[in-house]
């Protein structure tokens, strides 16, 4: 009884270790530095707690969050330094490509045109890659459907990185990941190539099986 | 409250000029504790300010009118000079000179453009003023930390010799053939000497391509009959550019070639038609160990190998005609790996079997000429001239930020504002490859 | 789940050991009549519900979210042969639907934590929560008025 006893005590400490502030009151820190700045001096916030940033949040202008979770799903072993090092590798290609083709050009109204900012190029690939739509299979009555469902922004966020990581890790052992990986992006940006072609896929299977979508809704 | 009445009474008599009087009320209020003094030099201080926006709006000089490295003066100091790409086609043909990023930089920004920085400038002025009846001047070139810009500035200093007619011999890492040889073979000359002929032979082409036109001039022969091997030999008064033919088809003599011009170049420097200039990148691996070993896997001496052998000769100083610049850098300084147990260096194992562990160990010590030529290689130079290439100065950063800007490269919004700049200033720590390499992704 | 017994099956299991000749009811010695007859039905604990319901089924009507806009966005998808810009703004309903459906259920489900329902006057049926709340909240007397003596 004793011992049991002091166990739970052990369980209730630590688990004030991790999480030092509680949770009704404690504000998420603000990373952006543009939204810092604005705050103004009789702003309520300034008398509250907040919590302390994540290791690998920063105000430096190569962060993003939208990245950094790129990053994190590409990673293997835990080996993030690999997987940091590769993206950056990724963006730099792009940057050359574009750079170069942007400087080559004459006319002042073509340069405009083109998209220089691989950061930007990134960002606009994970949107035209996001899929809308996904199937699950559905056992009703001995038979099994597949209904269309909806699907949440983080959901979709993840299926996008899914589909441009595949298609890039699919090629030959010469071509470098980050070769790949930067073609694939730019692909990507001008809704073509083939993690757009998975995306079209899934929407095409959803079409055939819309009939059964309000099963989703439907008593089990 | 008196105070005050004081100071606003005083302001306008103080300051000088009438748009100091308009601008006196635009002033906030003075404090409490401001003497009369103190306030009128606030007034002057926010002219001054102005003067210096008003300069800001001038563009910004970064880049220099004058393309010709013979022209280059201390006026022209840390602006960018444009390259010819043909003459670049001559002077490095296998783009050796730089980093690979370097040459992928060029591509992107469709030109080549080099920094003009004080060491280059102060080399120029030397070899431009040089006796050159006395013997070999020697110039070495290092940084107390690493990507400051050696190689950059030896290839400004390689581009105003090959506009001066300048013979050049040029070797840029010299050190790989240590560490990695593509190919070796025992000596058909001497036993006990090893031969490492591909890369004798991209030697002999990258010569023969950098002094073509130099070459076909002079007309340089041969004084003496070399043997090559028993059959093979070529006779006295052969030209010298039919030698480097002959290499081409027949490789495995090409590292004994390279001997063989070097004894010539050296002979003949004395009749006063020509001045060599030297080049040769990680001299200090010339004075280290190896990793190249015998066919019977037994350990080597660096003056066996007859590449090295023959490049030592150029460093001497018992020619005239002649000036040599040397770089020493820890790339050319080969590490033995510690061992497991100890975390002490094995002397015990031969040097062919160390290896570099992972990620651990990279030279540490101090990039002085002292340190990395040690004693062998320091009494082999001497006397030499010792130049330090520095870290970039706050006026080059700020060239180097605005050139690519011009060329745009930086693509971040923040990377644009002058607190970017201020960032990118910060975490580069004012080196040259430190502010590219974080520039590539931004 | 754990089963606890009830007071009523304790209350019988007590009737099986109080049999005089120490047998099971398995094996009765007499017919149910003459069991009865021998320990009369007493009225332990009072008769009454429990203030509590099982929510195993629901009789709620499930509702289709976004299936409309669901519909309109797939056809427009296949007539432009699944190029999405000419349909952005049907894509943005759909999505700003799902959006406000899920963030919708979130809300009242965080409500629920606390006690809060919206519910309508004419609603007949109501979600499962809500009838547990009211049961606890209004439960059935356990008070039972004296009955009359039950013969022995």
């Amino acid at each position: 009884m004793l011992n049991s006893g002091l166990l739970s005590l052990e369980r209730k400490f630590l688990s004030n270790f991790f999480r030092v502030y509680s949770q009704n009151t404690a504000q998420r820190p603000i990373i952006d530095k543009s939204e810092l700045d604005s705050i103004k001096s009789d702003d309520l916030r300034h008398y509250q707690v907040v919590e302390a940033p994540d290791g690998y949040e920063s105000n430096a202008m190569s962060y993003d969050p939208r990245m950094h979770k790129f990053i994190k799903i590409l990673m293997k072993n835990g080996n993030s330094y690999l997987a940091r090092n590769l993206v950056d590798k990724a963006l730099y290609n792009i940057k050359l490509k574009q750079v170069e083709r942007y400087n080559k050009t004459e006319d002042e109204s073509k340069r405009k045109e083109i998209e220089t900012n691989p950061m930007r190029i990134f960002l606009n690939a994970m949107d035209n890659t996001k899929p809308i739509l996904k199937v699950i299979g559905l056992i009703k009555s001995g038979i099994s459907y597949q209904v269309p469902v909806p699907m949440s922004e983080k959901e979709r966020e993840f299926k996008a990185t899914r589909f441009i990581l595949t298609s890039s890790r699919e090629k030959d052992k010469s071509v470098r990941f980050y070769d790949k990986l930067a073609d694939e992006l730019i692909e990507a940006f001008n809704n073509q190539g083939k993690s757009i072609k998975k995306k079209v896929d899934m929407h095409k299977l959803a079409e055939a099986n819309r009939a059964y979508a309000h099963f989703r809704w439907a008593k089990k | 409250m008196n105070t005050i009445r004081n100071i606003r009474k005083v302001l306008p008599i103080l300051s000088f000029s009438r748009n100091s009087i308009a601008r006196s009320a635009n002033i906030p209020k003075p404090n409490l504790y401001l003497s009369p003094i103190q306030s009128s030099l606030y007034s002057t201080d926010q002219e001054i300010k102005v003067e210096i926006k008003q300069n800001r709006s001038v563009p910004h000089v970064y880049r220099c009118s004058v393309n010709d490295p013979i022209k280059h003066n201390v006026n022209n100091l840390s602006k960018f000079y444009r390259l010819d790409q043909a003459e670049l086609n001559v002077i490095d043909p296998f783009q050796e000179c730089l980093n690979r990023e370097q040459y992928a930089e060029f591509k992107a920004f469709d030109e080549t453009c080099l920094m003009i920085r004080q060491p280059g400038v102060e080399i120029i002025n030397y070899l431009k003023n040089l006796d050159l009846s006395l013997p070999a001047y020697r110039f070495v070139l290092y940084g107390t930390q690493n990507g400051t810009g050696k190689r950059s500035t030896l290839l400004h200093i390689l581009h105003y010799c090959h506009k001066d007619n300048w013979l050049l011999f040029h070797v840029p890492n010299c050190s790989a053939v240590l560490r990695k040889a593509k190919e070796n073979q025992p000596s058909s000359y001497k036993e006990g000497r090893l031969d490492t002929p591909i890369d004798a032979a991209l030697f002999l082409k990258r010569f023969s391509i950098q002094n073509m036109k130099l070459l076909k001039e002079l007309d340089l022969k041969t004084t003496k009959k070399y043997d090559w091997s028993k059959r093979e030999s070529s006779p006295e008064g052969t030209p010298i550019l039919e030698l480097i033919d002959y290499a081409n088809s027949r490789i495995k003599y090409s590292s004994d070639i390279c001997g063989a011009i070097v004894r010539e170049i050296k002979l003949q420097s004395e009749s006063n038609r020509y001045k060599v200039f030297v080049a040769i990148e990680q001299i200090n691996s010339y004075f280290g160990p190896t990793r190249l070993k015998r066919p019977d896997k037994s350990e080597i001496n660096v003056d066996d190998i007859t590449i090295v052998r023959n490049f030592k000769k150029l460093l001497k100083n018992d020619w005239k005609n002649a000036a040599v610049v040397g770089t020493i850098c820890s790339r050319g300084v080969i590490i033995p790996a510690p061992n497991r147990r100890t975390k002490f260096y094995d002397v015990t194992i031969p040097i062919a079997n160390r290896r570099r562990a992972e990620h651990t160990l990279e030279y540490e010590g101090p990039l002085t000429p002292a340190h990395l030529l040690k004693k062998e290689g320091f009494y082999h130079l001497e006397p030499f001239v010792p130049i330090e290439i520095p870290a970039y100065s706050d006026l080059e950063i700020l060239n180097h930020y605005e050139y690519y800007k011009d060329r745009n490269w930086l693509q971040n919004e923040d990377a644009l504002t002058d607190s970017g700049k201020e960032e990118l200033k910060f975490l580069s720590g004012k080196n040259p490859r430190e502010f590219m390499r974080i520039c590539r992704a931004i | 789940m754990k089963y606890v017994k009830s007071s009523y099956s304790r209350y019988l299991k007590k009737l099986k050991c109080s049999n005089p000749n120490g047998s099971s009811v398995r094996a009765p010695y007499g017919s149910v009549n003459e069991l009865i007859t021998h320990k009369q039905f007493k009225l332990v604990l009072p008769m009454v519900l429990k203030d509590n319901i099982s929510g195993k089924g629901s009789n709620l009507k499930p509702d289709y979210p976004c299936i409309e806009s669901m519909n309109v966005m797939i056809n427009c998808l296949k007539i432009n042969d699944y190029n999405e810009a000419p349909c952005g703004t049907e894509i943005k309903e759909f999505t700003e639907c799902f959006q406000k459906y899920s963030s919708d259920v979130k809300l009242a489900d965080e409500q629920a934590k606390k006690g809060i329902y919206n519910i309508n006057e004419n609603q007949s049926k109501f979600p499962i929560k809500f009838m547990q709340k009211m049961l606890k909240e209004y439960k059935t007397p356990r008070k039972v008025d004296d009955g009359p003596d039950l013969p022995h």
